[in-house]
């Protein structure tokens, strides 16, 4: 096999006249550029050119619609981040309002309470002011009233000549008719 | 031009383009007589039958394994063959060099299984098993269009190397007219074809050309460079059919691909940097001292030139090469099974030759899209660098 193999290849060497593997007939040359030559025409024509062109406008309208895509995420980002800030600055405002609501509703019971007792306090004092008023005119009254009966009391014993009798019946009398009045 | 229905030689007595089969199938035909004895008797020797002969060994028998099986009948009864003596008959049958090249390169008809009774008799009275590809413009090698008989320049006949490309032209232009339709539609991609074309397609135009070229002008080299990948890929899968073949299995064809690769990478380099920048661009810029780059500057642009012609050669022989041994090594393989016939080792090899076979096959698929892959990409690269300088 191996001699039978060796006569091959040296008769192939030889170009001994025999099928030649390196044989480049020129009429398949050159019918080859034609068909080659035409199918870089028709195709780069009627295919290339189209597929190309389609594909690059594809791969444009990707591009745009991530872009697009991309702006909108990130719109949609600034405002959730603003909705957040406000919802934020919402329940800040209520604790706010909250607060001053009751701090108010705790002033207003203090003040209340001050100015109760403080009415209360002036009806006291008014009320004692009346009793005290009320005392001295009648202590004054008694004293004018003592005086009265002692002047009237004087002038009967004036009038008459005070004896030692008469004096304990005057006074007996006196006191009679300061108790009966 | 070594179109395998050609069998005249002897009459013609040219040796031109490796036409005969004769002389070889006569040699190693010969080698094996003197050991096989009488059974190859009407191979060599005798001239008026060698004719014949040839006919039957380097053409309608190639290879197909039924064939070797119907013949080894005959064999044996011809003669009382050792085991030795029927592998060597039958190597030189179904092992020919012609004949297994044959299969692989250019011819001028359709080889189909014998089974289907598809027969026609050539020119020259052969039969062959396969549908002959018509002669529109009546020129054979005998009688070309420009040149003689013994060294025919432009025979001007359709072959099915030519068939092929122009179907494989043809499909190229429905699918992707269909596809720039689609795309062109604006419609999200659906279904698997669809997917399937625009992913190689914004694959080569995205990995391969776009980094290879660079980002600024890589557009313009798109329908060239993407025209070479699915043509150089529909060639090379046209092959993957059986009875069909691989036009990128003949060097014509892929230097024409190098061809034009060279002219638009030469052309797109002076367009660009103008002749004289051009050739400049070639060598690469060094900080030297003037007395070595006298010296070197020159002999540097020589081997650049140089270069620049032998990697566009390389280019065409690598894809020639890989997709015509890789189709050579399956006709090889194949035949085992012819060689095998008639003898005991038939049954449990052939087994591992199909096997052998389907494993192989797969591989040729791999390597139809690996050269459309690297020859694609090499071309761009070397577009590429004739875009910027050095």
């Amino acid at each position: 096999m191996s001699q039978f193999a060796l006569n091959e290849c040296l008769l192939l060497a030889s170009g001994g006249g025999e099928a030649n593997p390196l044989a480049a007939p020129i009429d398949l040359a050159l019918w080859t550029l034609v068909v080659f030559l035409g199918l870089v025409f028709v195709l780069g024509k009627y295919a290339w050119k189209p597929i190309i062109e389609g594909l690059n406008a594809r791969e444009k309208s990707i591009a745009d619609n991530i872009e697009s895509a991309a702006r909108a995420k990130e719109e949609a980002e600034s405002n959730l981040k603003a909705y957040e800030e406000k919802i934020a600055g919402a329940n800040d405002e209520a604790a706010a309002l909250i607060a001053e609501a009751r701090s108010d509703a705790a002033a207003a019971k203090e003040r209340m309470l001050a100015e109760a007792s403080e009415e209360a306090n002036r009806t006291r004092q008014k009320g004692l002011a009346d009793v005290e008023a009320a005392k001295s005119a009648a202590v004054r009254e008694l004293a004018e009233a003592s005086v009265d009966s002692a002047v009237s009391l004087a002038s009967n014993i004036v009038g008459r000549s005070l004896k030692k009798d008469d004096h304990a019946k005057l006074i007996e009398e006196s006191v009679k008719r300061f108790a009966g009045s | 031009m070594f179109y395998v229905d050609d069998h005249n030689h002897e009459e013609k007595g040219s040796d031109h383009d490796g036409v005969d089969h004769a002389h070889t199938d006569h040699d190693h035909a010969s080698n094996v007589d003197a050991k096989a004895g009488h059974e190859n008797a009407d191979h060599g020797h005798d001239h008026s039958h060698d004719d014949h002969s040839h006919a039957e060994t380097g053409h309608s028998d190639h290879g197909l394994s039924d064939h070797g099986l119907s013949d080894h009948g005959s064999h044996a009864e011809a003669g009382n063959l050792s085991m030795t003596e029927q592998l060597q008959a039958n190597m030189a049958k179904y092992l020919d060099v012609n004949g297994l090249m044959g299969h692989v390169q250019d011819a001028y008809y359709f080889e189909c299984p014998e089974a289907l009774g598809l027969s026609f008799e050539d020119e020259h009275g052969h039969q062959h098993n396969g549908i002959k590809i018509p002669n529109i413009t009546g020129f054979t090698k005998e009688t070309p269009m420009i040149g003689t008989a013994e060294k025919p320049i432009f025979v001007g006949r359709l072959s099915k190397f030519m068939v092929l490309e122009l179907v494989g032209a043809i499909l190229l232009t429905l699918v992707f007219v269909w596809l720039a339709k689609k795309i062109k539609s604006g419609d999200r991609p659906k279904g698997k074809i669809w997917n399937l074309l625009e992913s190689f397609v914004v694959y080569i135009k995205e990995e391969v050309v776009k980094p290879a070229v660079g980002e600024h002008d890589y557009e313009r080299f798109l329908p060239f460079l993407l025209t070479t990948f699915f043509f150089i890929l529909t060639l090379n899968l046209l092959g993957a059919i059986p009875f069909l073949g691989s036009a990128t299995g003949s060097l014509a064809v892929t230097a024409i691909f190098a061809l034009a690769t060279f002219g638009v990478v030469v052309g797109s380099g002076v367009q660009k940097m103008g002749f004289a920048g051009f050739l400049k661009a070639q060598v690469p810029s060094m900080d030297l001292p003037p007395a070595m780059k006298m010296v070197l500057l020159p002999l540097m642009f020589v081997i650049e030139i140089f270069g620049l012609f032998v990697k566009h050669a390389v280019l065409a022989i690598r894809l020639f090469a890989n997709m015509f041994a890789g189709h050579l090594v399956l006709a090889i393989f194949v035949g085992f099974v012819g060689v095998l016939g008639g003898t005991l080792l038939f049954y449990p090899i052939t087994p591992v030759v199909v096997l052998g076979t389907i494993a192989f096959s797969a591989m040729e698929l791999f390597v139809a899209f690996l050269q459309a892959y690297v020859f694609t990409f090499l071309a761009a690269l070397f577009i590429g660098s004739a875009q910027h300088a050095h």
